[in-house]
């Protein structure tokens, strides 16, 4: 243990503890499952997503976090051009692009649609760490699932322009991710 | 609309006036440096403006300690490696970037060699990927249009791979920015006028991004205001000094707009341009400006309409009924570039520009890679881009 650990800090009497956000962050843990899931199972049927990944680069892994560490999700690019769901435990040095989300309020805004992906980079909400033609490639793609995840009158909302997926392909996929991709990921 | 949330950052101490130059050795010495390397391009050497630089270092206690002054129009990951090198042998303490955005930018990419110990400038490439503070960096602009002196970004070019990159972080900020109507009074009309409407879009596109807010909106409104006062008679007449220290502070203030609220579907296609068909920026821009803001105009035509004030001055925007001012901005602009072809022959279209039809579609799939579209008020996917482009070609 180093000297100033054992240090006892000069404000300790003060005992301020800040309030966590539980619910919060259990939502945005969620969702991030279903962000992942959703992408691993649509980039088997959509080939917006398809077009979009093949322009990554190889075995490029896509890590999501609320700064400074959790929640985290991350998705990767497999040998066919697919995308597979990595789980909450890849390190920052082992991906390819870290988009971080500075504190839980903004991750929670953005992942319950208040706040649409483009405003949210506008705003400053999210910081990118890696190539931004790689980001922009992810943001697309994350437009084309929020249009699947997202019914319309919350997608048009958060989005500048909602991808045109035709009513009964954008229904029945959103059906397949909700029932059987999110669970198995196919 | 009040944004819900903004951030405005302009650390940029600017310094601005007619002998301004003489104040670099104090500025230097202020900032802790004494042997300062001089990035520059054979254009300002030959202007003879290099050695209005040296000049001002007589009797100073500031030394000069190295000089390059053959970046490319490009800046380039391979003439970066070089400065540094050049940095290091010569024992530098700091950087002084004299010249248009292609020295600023090639300065700033030393500046991250130079403070990482890289040797790889593209392993810091995209956003946040620097953490340590920078050696103490002046930019002293030669042209009036990139705003670069006051921009966090970087764009250079990996030779080897074909492409641009660009890089963000607030260290890359210069320390200062001297802006001396001395260092413009050489430029050709045709260079005022197209980094003139350079620093014109910077200031309308900020205005109208989604990162918008009230800080770079008052940036972007005097900077159009004062483009629109001085630009043509500085075009006319390129020794009106009074005339390009306002254009100089005029592109500073669009910079520093831009650099708080982006730019848009004008930068997003003009940066393509420059990069499929090698159209110099300021053109590109004078050739997309109008069709960006019709594009941009069912979802941001409030706001464009706002900017008649300072593009078309009070009595215009009276007489114009609200509804018009929007149009009236695009008809403004289209009767500015007219003028400006009239006197040096600007162009307006991709055809005036000489570009090649053929490449049109390689410039709409280009503009997909380009980060200024996520700032833009509407979606742009490459079907727009390619529309647009047809739209600008004659």
């Amino acid at each position: 243990m180093s000297e100033q650990t054992k240090t006892p800090s000069p404000h300790a009497e003060l005992k301020l503890v800040p309030r966590k956000s539980k619910f919060k962050k259990l939502v945005v843990k969620i969702v991030f499952f279903v962000l992942g899931r959703g992408l691993q199972s649509a980039s088997k049927h959509d080939a917006t997503i398809q077009k979009e990944v093949a322009t990554w680069p190889e075995n490029a892994l896509v890590l999501f976090k609320v700064l400074p560490e959790t929640p985290r999700m991350a998705f990767a690019k497999t040998a066919n051009g697919r995308l597979v769901y990595r789980g909450t435990k890849v390190a920052d040095e082992d991906a390819t692009i870290v988009i971080a989300f500075k504190n839980i309020e903004c991750a929670y805004m953005m992942m319950t649609a208040q706040v649409g992906t483009a405003m949210a980079y506008s705003e400053h909400r999210l910081a990118v760490r890696g190539d931004l033609v790689l980001a922009l490639s992810i943001i697309r793609c994350l437009n084309v699932i929020e249009r699947y995840l997202f019914p319309t009158i919350i997608a048009k909302n958060i989005m500048r322009r909602m991808p045109d997926i035709p009513f009964f392909k954008r229904n029945g996929l959103r059906l397949w991710i909700y029932l059987l991709g999110v669970a198995f990921g196919i | 609309m009040f944004p819900s949330y903004y951030e405005f950052f302009s650390p940029v101490k600017i310094c601005s006036g007619h002998k301004a130059l003489n104040n670099l050795p104090f500025e230097l010495d202020q900032l802790g440096a004494h042997h300062p390397i001089l990035i520059t391009d054979q254009g300002v050497t030959k202007a003879g403006l290099v050695q209005q630089v040296v000049d001002v270092f007589a009797d100073s206690g500031v030394e000069i300690a190295a000089l390059f002054d053959m970046v490319p129009p490009d800046s380039s990951s391979k003439v970066v490696n070089e400065v540094a090198k050049l940095f290091t042998e010569k024992g530098c303490d700091s950087i002084v970037a004299v010249g248009g955005g292609s020295v600023i930018d090639t300065s700033k990419g030393v500046n991250i060699v130079i403070t990482e110990g890289a040797t790889d400038l593209m392993k810091f490439a995209g956003a946040e990927m620097l953490k340590k503070p920078m050696k103490p960096f002046i930019v002293i602009p030669t042209t009036a249009g990139t705003g670069s002196e006051v921009t966090c970004v970087a764009v250079i070019s990996d030779p080897d791979r074909s492409i641009k990159m660009s890089f963000t972080s607030n260290m890359l900020y210069p320390r200062a920015a001297i802006l001396d109507p001395r260092m413009t009074l050489t430029l050709p009309p045709h260079i005022t006028a197209a980094t003139g409407m350079d620093a014109l879009t910077h200031a309308v596109e900020a205005y109208i991004s989604l990162q918008k807010n009230p800080m770079s909106d008052a940036y972007s409104w005097q900077a159009i205001r004062i483009i629109r006062a001085n630009l043509m008679n500085v075009v006319k007449n390129g020794g009106d000094r009074e005339g390009r220290l306002a254009l100089a502070n005029a592109s500073t203030m669009a910079g520093i707009a831009f650099s708080n609220a982006m730019v848009g579907v004008v930068h997003n296609l003009g940066h393509a341009t420059g990069g499929v068909c090698h159209v110099a920026h300021g053109v590109a821009m004078n050739i997309y400006l109008p069709v960006g803001l019709e594009y941009d105009l069912p979802k941001a035509g409030e706001m464009i309409g706002e900017l008649l004030m300072p593009l078309g001055g009070p009595d215009v925007y009276a007489h114009t009924p609200a509804e018009q001012r929007a149009v009236k901005v695009i008809s403004l602009i289209r009767e500015m570039r007219d003028e400006l072809y009239e006197i040096c022959k600007l162009p307006r279209t991709l055809k005036e520009a000489n570009v090649d039809r053929a490449k049109l579609p390689d410039i709409a799939a280009a503009a997909l890679k380009d980060g200024a579209s996520m700032y833009n008020v509407e979606e742009i996917d490459y079907n727009d881009a390619l529309a647009l482009i047809e739209k600008a070609y004659e």
